[in-house]
């Protein structure tokens, strides 16, 4: 594992600073898990948390003042983690340009769903890198954080509706990014997904 | 067997699964060792910035606090040294043999410029003849006219036009009608016009006045527009002392010396002397 990047200067913590108590511990775990199930890379996770507590610590007074601050915090981690997944997509594409050539086997000769599970992870994680950013957000905080759409809205800064059509339009974006990069159930009898 | 696209569940569950929250505990102890460290260093006191940096006596003796100080207390030194310089040279008036000496090249370069830029003088010129007898001028020019001359001698008086080429010798002789009995045909006229030749024109005169420039006091108090020069020759060989007018950069009067006089010039007599009026170039050309 590389060494993790050092921890970048800040402006000193005020005596007296409730910013940790109130704001970050109680969010502490929430956060990990955020960024763990968003890049899954060993390596990578520390700094990715690293750049979301950097990134938070940066826009603290305007958490304080936000209506709902764990929303934003879990915005700001959901929006750090997914740059970070889209950087590593890009790393490993250029990386093994021919690994993924003639000799993988396709999925559709599979009878059912067999669809491997190391595949299926790198597709679908590969089809949300491809979504815009709000809607990939969007669809990450209600479809893996699990978080209502009042919230969603009030991370992302607008109304239900709004956030409640960027889940629609991310997840038929998604399947239709999923149908083209192959993966597709071909459904025998007696067969569900 | 179909196939067919995955419904809104299906991705949901395939998200899920995708993105599914399994941790492994070794990495997740790190990642929390991580979040703390980050937040005691934010809350450790950040240490003093240069600026910040207050040296007590112990840490002054140290090279790091030493070297950044020294050099700003040695620039603070040299501008506070060279702002009482400035300030003792503008309380005490003493003149920098510099200074003096470019603003007497500006003044000999306005000087001629302003004469080049003249459009009429007028010129009461005093001299003597071999004899040492008075000989008075009266010269007078203007733009596109030819240069009058008028002569009051011992010998009668006498009128010349000269043609605006200086130099040229085209000069119509022409009795005053109240001249006395001198015939008018028979005047050596080069003789009497080579001893004015530097004042028939501006570019004669900026030739008269271009040389070595010296300032010297102004004979009287009262003139305090005026300053005075004396003009030594590119080859030595004649003095002129002039005095300009610093309003208008035009001399006021001149008066020209021999060679060899140059240290007792209050004392000699002139060659000749000359005052001006000039008709005031426009304010365009006129140099501050």
């Amino acid at each position: 594992m590389p060494e993790a990047r050092g921890i970048p200067e800040l402006a000193h913590v005020p005596e007296g600073d409730d910013f940790y108590d109130a704001f970050l511990s109680p969010m502490r775990s929430q956060m990990l898990r955020s960024v763990w199930r968003i890049v899954r890379s060993p390596e990578l996770v520390p700094d990715t948390l690293q750049d979301a507590l950097t990134a938070i610590w940066r826009c603290r007074e305007k958490i304080r003042l936000h209506p709902n601050p764990r929303a934003l915090i879990l915005k700001i981690t959901t929006n750090v983690s997914y740059d970070a997944l889209r950087k590593s997509l890009r790393l490993q594409q250029r990386e093994r340009p021919a690994e993924e050539g003639e000799g993988t086997e396709p999925l559709h000769e599979h009878p059912g769903l067999h669809l491997e599970t190391d595949r299926l992870e790198k597709e679908m994680r590969a089809a949300v890198a491809c979504l815009p950013r709000k809607q990939a957000v969007a669809v990450l905080m209600r479809l893996v954080h699990e978080q209502p759409y009042p919230l969603i809205a009030r991370a992302l800064a607008c109304s239900e509706p709004t956030a409640r059509i960027h889940v629609m339009r991310g997840r038929a974006r998604l399947r239709r990014l999923l149908w083209h990069f192959g993966i597709r159930f071909r459904v025998a009898k007696g067969d569900t997904p | 067997m179909i196939r067919k696209k995955l419904s809104k569940q299906e991705v949901d569950q395939l998200l899920r699964r995708s993105f599914r929250d399994d941790i492994p505990a070794e990495l997740e102890e790190q990642m929390n060792e991580r979040f703390l460290e980050f937040w005691r260093r934010a809350s450790l006191p950040r240490p003093a910035s240069a600026r910040e940096r207050v040296p007590t006596p112990g840490a002054a003796l140290t090279w790091f606090t030493v070297i950044p100080n020294m050099r700003r207390a040695l620039l603070a030194t040299w501008a506070v040294l060279m702002l009482a310089a400035g300030g003792a040279l503008r309380i005490g008036h003493t003149s920098s043999f510099l200074a003096e000496s470019f603003a007497i090249r500006q003044t000999a370069a306005s000087v001629i410029g302003q004469l080049q830029r003249s459009h009429k003088m007028e010129c009461r010129l005093e001299t003597r003849d071999e004899q040492g007898r008075p000989v008075l001028y009266l010269i007078s020019w203007s733009d596109g006219r030819d240069t009058r001359v008028e002569m009051e001698g011992p010998n009668g008086n006498r009128v010349w036009f000269v043609a605006a080429q200086p130099m040229r010798t085209s000069v119509v002789n022409v009795p005053v009608p109240a001249a006395r009995n001198q015939p008018v045909g028979s005047r050596p006229h080069e003789r009497w016009l080579g001893a004015i030749r530097d004042f028939l024109s501006a570019p004669a005169m900026a030739e008269l006045l271009a040389g070595q420039w010296q300032a010297i006091p102004v004979a009287s108090p009262g003139e305090k527009d005026h300053a005075a020069f004396i003009i030594t020759s590119p080859a030595g060989q004649s003095f002129a002392r002039v005095i300009v007018d610093l309003h208008t950069y035009l001399p006021v009067s001149l008066a020209t010396f021999p060679a060899g006089s140059g240290a007792q010039l209050a004392s000699s007599r002139p060659l000749l002397s000359a005052r001006f009026q000039w008709e005031k170039p426009s304010a365009a050309g006129r140099q501050p």
